[in-house]
């Protein structure tokens, strides 16, 4: 054992680092507040009172994103952001915004809300973004909503489907490119009823999503539905729960989940035997990356069906954008990619219009332009609430062609006139 | 609502500021329990929940702030009074290990009835303050106050059980239980009691964190966010209530400053990856080479410790 | 009209893979007397390094199987040596021990998560299914069955009949007693160390293949381990054995009560936890004392 050193120089030690700490605190304190006093004072004033001829965008344009690159919403965050990178791309491309860049500035909000409002707080003080595409889930918006409102800071999400953000932040920052699941629940289940289904068994995700669909869906099906199962997605093992719908008797079952768990859900589903009955599901299992598990893809060819939020008119722009994304990054887009990509699009396009690097301005502008971009899903006017004035929904079903699995659209909801 | 356009880094600064002030409070509650008990509590995020939620329903009822924080110290503080009455009794790794069970197992009640503040998708959370016109800054100024504040008195209530002949016996049931047992103290009622006034401070912080973020769901409450106390309380140095504030401070720094920095550093590496490595190898390094952490132990302070240090003078 | 059957086989399924992840665990647990939780990344480390031999290198799934065991027993090694035995050494608490193992969790997972990424990753070795009667069954299911049983018999074999065996169970139910049998444990200790970890990693291949993989999958079944090992008494194998399958059991059998009940399944992780929580307010030493473990000498 060594001799501890003489008690002074202990002392000493741990007083510089005290020192060192506070000052460190109060530089970094000091050069903000200081930095603050000379902008207020400096320019500030001097921009009001000069008013410069015609609005002025920055050399630069932010537009910040909010994804869940990591935690439970990880995987899906981490190809969501793909379609933002996307339009990010082809606006620079083309010129940029009125002849200004776009810059990315991207943050994880870790699937967790506390880490997505404090994302949140650093894209707009530290970064200075007026405009966020995101956050994903709806818990992650609920957290932000307060403070965008306050910091009037324009907040477009591309997959929050809570109907609870329409009732808790109406007409404010808050958008969405994708329908509310009030709608979503209700289309389900019409589907089923009309297929004539009498014994409906319910398998969704313990989430906001997975329960709002299921609520919304058994206001319609009433006592059709014999069996409900809220599942844990992490336990990741499901024989079980499937073993009971087996044993209810269905003959079909409503199923929300996403792309990790529904790969496991379906090949286990096949391993028992549950190919038999339909499966009717939400657009969580929509995409391609449903097929890198061979089972599951089989699966959902003999015995999945489902719907996802596209307008009619939107099928021609799904295509351009889904070969433009396959282009780019080697693989087909995932759900949610080309929501994201439109909400960065309309972003782009409301601050162009806006003509002024200002979240207030550039809300205002976001409703109006809305009316007349088409894009990668169709219509996306923006009703009074942010949220999407029209919703259809594309029904959808798995063919394997040539021993290849591709997505088939067999009928929309609700039906066109 | 009033609001500006303009951004402001000075707010996400002092956004930091408030998140070091209700992490010191989980930290001290912690430093009571561990750091100078001896209680091996995992199961912190569990009490902190139940301030949380209980300051939010209440909140949302329309009762007064300075009632919700009362109540949610107040249930929280006896909730942990009553995990301690079996818990206790255990050594400590199995008291580490049941405490982590519970804190999970109340996070799939409060996830799963949806009766308790709206279950999975969580609630909004009125502020303590609800006059909303002042600017950003004023408001955030007024948070600091109200977390410091409450710090403080968790800061002084800490420092005076820990300086007084209570805290004697809190650090000899750490070193050597059954000395203190044979001493006639009754240890189990001086663990029971310091838990649950670890587990009341963490309510108080959950309650001032329920308001702030305005919103609460249980996706915010999972067991990293014990394991992220425990970095504090390593880092700083247990049984050093400044210490472990100080902890606090380091690890939001660490925190915040990887966000930030991963704009200006072009590392091979995902900073986000890097920066949890690094405080996995710096959690092991201190432990393996000054497990005491940044700063040593306090003495304890009491009047006793006075007369000793003068009667030492002057022999 | 529940499939008995089916729950039962399910059961022996869901035991199986927790018979595997725990008895590195209760071994290590028993013998370097502290709970370590980067257990959980031994799990997926085995199961990463099962992926590259299989999914990159095309090797095969057979042979991930030995990779991962003998990859992870490496990392086992490499966990005693360079961090807890330095940390006994000085005299560390078991808190101390156990938030070291926190720390070391962190570093492995997201070094794991550094090189491979966050995104799920899938096997792509198919396996048949078919029907015994009422019951589904997979040819995976029957291997991780039968992994867990062959693990057992040589287990026992080797704990039972051999020097190395016998020394091992002592080291884990009472060093103290081995060391003053003239046991080396430290050599001892390695060795379970090895193993239990290169049990985790195998287990954690069959969970990753049966489900997916992520660098967080060890968590996913490190709780309910826990709670095998604490039913079973730490450091017992035996106990381990019985207590993995009343597990399996338990949580099967509470989904079918769970749902009966209409409530989530979510609970079904909270069956293991409450299991764990009564067991040791009531009877921590769990079965180990049925098998006289800590009791006879070598």
């Amino acid at each position: 054992m060594t001799t501890p050193p003489p008690k002074g120089i202990k002392t000493l030690a741990i007083w510089i680092v005290v020192i060192l700490i506070v000052a460190a605190v109060a530089g970094v304190g000091g050069y903000y507040i200081g930095h603050s006093i000379g902008y207020d004072e400096g320019y500030k004033k001097g921009y009001e009172t000069a008013k410069p001829a015609g609005p002025v965008l920055p050399e630069k344009i932010k537009i910040g994103s909010l994804m869940a690159l990591s935690g439970f919403l990880g995987p899906m965050g981490q190809k969501i952001k793909l379609g933002v990178e996307l339009a990010v791309k082809e606006i620079n491309e083309h010129g940029g915004i009125n002849g200004r860049p776009v810059e990315l500035i991207m943050e994880d909000t870790g699937t967790n809300p506390t880490q997505a409002l404090e994302a949140f707080k650093k894209l707009v003080e530290v970064d200075g973004v007026q405009v966020v595409i995101g956050p994903m889930a709806s818990g992650e918006v609920m957290a932000i909503g307060d403070y965008a409102n306050e910091r009037h800071v324009v907040v477009i999400s591309p997959s929050a489907t809570s109907p609870e953000i329409t009732t808790k932040f109406p007409d404010d920052y808050l958008f969405r490119t994708v329908g509310s699941d009030a709608l979503q629940g209700k289309a389900l289940a019409e589907i089923m009823l009309e297929k004539g289904f009498n014994k409906i068994a319910i398998l969704v995700l313990n989430n906001a999503y997975g329960i709002g669909i299921e609520e919304k869906a058994k206001e319609v099906l009433g006592d059709k539905v014999i069996l409900t199962i809220r599942y844990d997605p992490t336990k990741m093992d499901f024989r079980t729960e499937l073993d009971q719908i087996k044993n209810s008797g269905a003959d079909a079952v409503l199923y929300v989940g996403y792309y990790e768990d529904g790969r496991v859900m379906f090949r286990q589903a096949l391993e028992m035997g549950l190919d038999n009955i339909q499966w009717v599901a939400a657009e969580g299992v929509y995409g391609e990356s449903m097929f890198e598990v061979e089972e599951a893809a089989e699966f959902m060819s003999r015995a999945v069906m489902g719907t996802r939020p596209i307008a009619p008119t939107g099928i021609r722009g799904y295509q351009v954008f889904s070969e433009a994304f396959q282009k780019e990054f080697g693989e087909p887009p995932s759900m949610y990619a080309d929501t994201a990509y439109d909400a960065t699009m309309l972003a782009a396009l409301a601050i162009a219009y806006a003509g002024e690097y200002n979240g207030t301005k550039i809300k205002d502008a976001l409703t109006y332009v809305s009316q007349f971009y088409v894009g990668a899903t169709g219509e996306k006017v923006f009703d009074k609430n942010g949220d999407q004035l029209t919703q259809f929904y594309e029904i959808w079903k798995v063919e394997k062609v040539n021993g290849e699995y591709k997505f088939v659209a067999i009928g929309t909801w609700p039906k066109t006139l | 609502m009033k609001g500006s356009n303009l951004s402001d880094p000075l707010i996400y600064v002092l956004d930091m500021v408030v998140f070091v002030g209700i992490f010191s409070i989980l930290a001290i509650s912690l430093n009571l329990e561990y750091g100078f008990t001896g209680l091996a509590n995992f199961g912190k995020v569990a009490f902190f929940m139940v301030g949380a939620y209980t300051s939010s329903i209440a909140a949302n009822m329309g009762v007064p702030y300075f009632v919700c924080i009362v109540l949610a110290t107040t249930l929280a503080g006896f909730v942990g009074l009553l995990v301690s009455l079996p818990a206790l009794k255990l050594r400590a790794d199995y008291l580490a290990i049941v405490t982590l069970a519970f804190g999970e197992i109340l996070r799939f009640i409060f996830k799963n009835e949806s009766w308790i503040a709206g279950g999975v998708r969580g609630t909004t959370v009125p502020s303590a303050f609800l006059f909303v016109n002042l600017p950003i800054r004023t408001m955030m100024t007024v948070q600091i106050i109200l977390v410091y504040s409450v710090l403080l008195v968790c800061y002084i209530v800490a420092q005076m059980l820990v300086n007084s002949p209570y805290g004697r016996v809190m650090r000899s049931i750490r070193e050597d239980e059954l000395a203190a047992q044979v001493l006639g103290k009754d240890v189990f009622k001086y663990k029971a009691q310091t838990f649950t006034v670890g587990s009341a401070m963490a309510g108080a912080a959950g309650s001032l964190f329920a308001q702030y973020m305005r919103f609460i769901d249980p996706y915010t409450f999972e067991p990293f966010l014990t394991f992220t106390v425990w970095m504090m309380i390593i880092l700083g140095g247990p049984a050093n209530n400044l210490g472990v504030i100080v902890g606090a401070f380091i690890v939001q720094v660490l925190e915040r400053g990887a966000r930030i920095a991963k704009d200006y550093l072009l590392l091979p590496i995902d900073p986000h990856n890097l920066r949890v490595m690094l405080i996995g190898i710096l959690i092991i390094l201190i432990l393996l080479y000054r497990p005491q952490g940044m700063f040593k132990e306090s003495k304890v302070k009491t009047p006793a410790l006075e007369v000793a240090k003068k009667w030492k003078k002057s022999s | 009209m529940i499939n008995w059957g089916q729950v039962l086989f399910n059961s022996a399924v869901t035991g199986s893979l927790y018979l595997l992840a725990a008895v590195g665990l209760t071994l290590t647990y028993g013998l370097s007397k502290f709970p370590n939780f980067a257990h959980a990344e031994f799990m997926a480390f085995g199961a990463y390094a099962g992926y590259v031999v299989a999914e990159e290198l095309h090797l095969g799934f057979q042979l991930s199987f030995l990779v991962a065991f003998l990859a992870t027993a490496v990392l086992g090694a490499a966990s005693y040596l360079l961090v807890f035995r330095p940390l006994s050494r000085r005299g560390a608490s078991i808190i101390h021990l156990m938030v070291a193992s926190i720390g070391l969790g962190f570093f492995v997972r997201h070094a794991l998560q550094q090189i491979w990424g966050g995104a799920p990753l899938t096997f792509t070795v198919s396996w048949s299914c078919f029907d015994v009667g009422p019951v589904r069954i997979t040819t995976l299911w029957l291997s991780l069955i039968g992994a867990a049983l062959l693990m057992s018999v040589v287990m026992h074999l080797i704990l039972t009949k051999t020097k190395v065996g016998k020394a091992i169970r002592a080291s884990s139910s009472n060093p103290e007693l081995a060391l003053a049998s003239g046991i080396d444990v430290e050599k001892i200790a390695l060795i379970t160390w090895m193993v239990g970890a290169a049990l985790a990693g195998v287990g954690g291949l069959f969970r990753a293949a049966d489900t997916r993989l992520v660098p967080l999958l060890g968590w996913e079944i490190l709780l309910p381990a826990f709670a095998v090992v604490i039913l079973g008494g730490i450091g017992s194998f035996y106990g381990a054995l019985i207590a993995a399958y009343i597990l399996g059991l338990a949580e099967n059998l509470g989904v079918v009560l769970l749902v009966s009940l209409k409530l989530s399944t979510d609970y079904r992780l909270a069956i293991a936890f409450l299991i764990l929580i009564l067991t040791l307010i009531f009877k921590p030493s769990g079965f180990g004392k049925l098998f006289g473990e800590g009791i006879k000498p070598v």
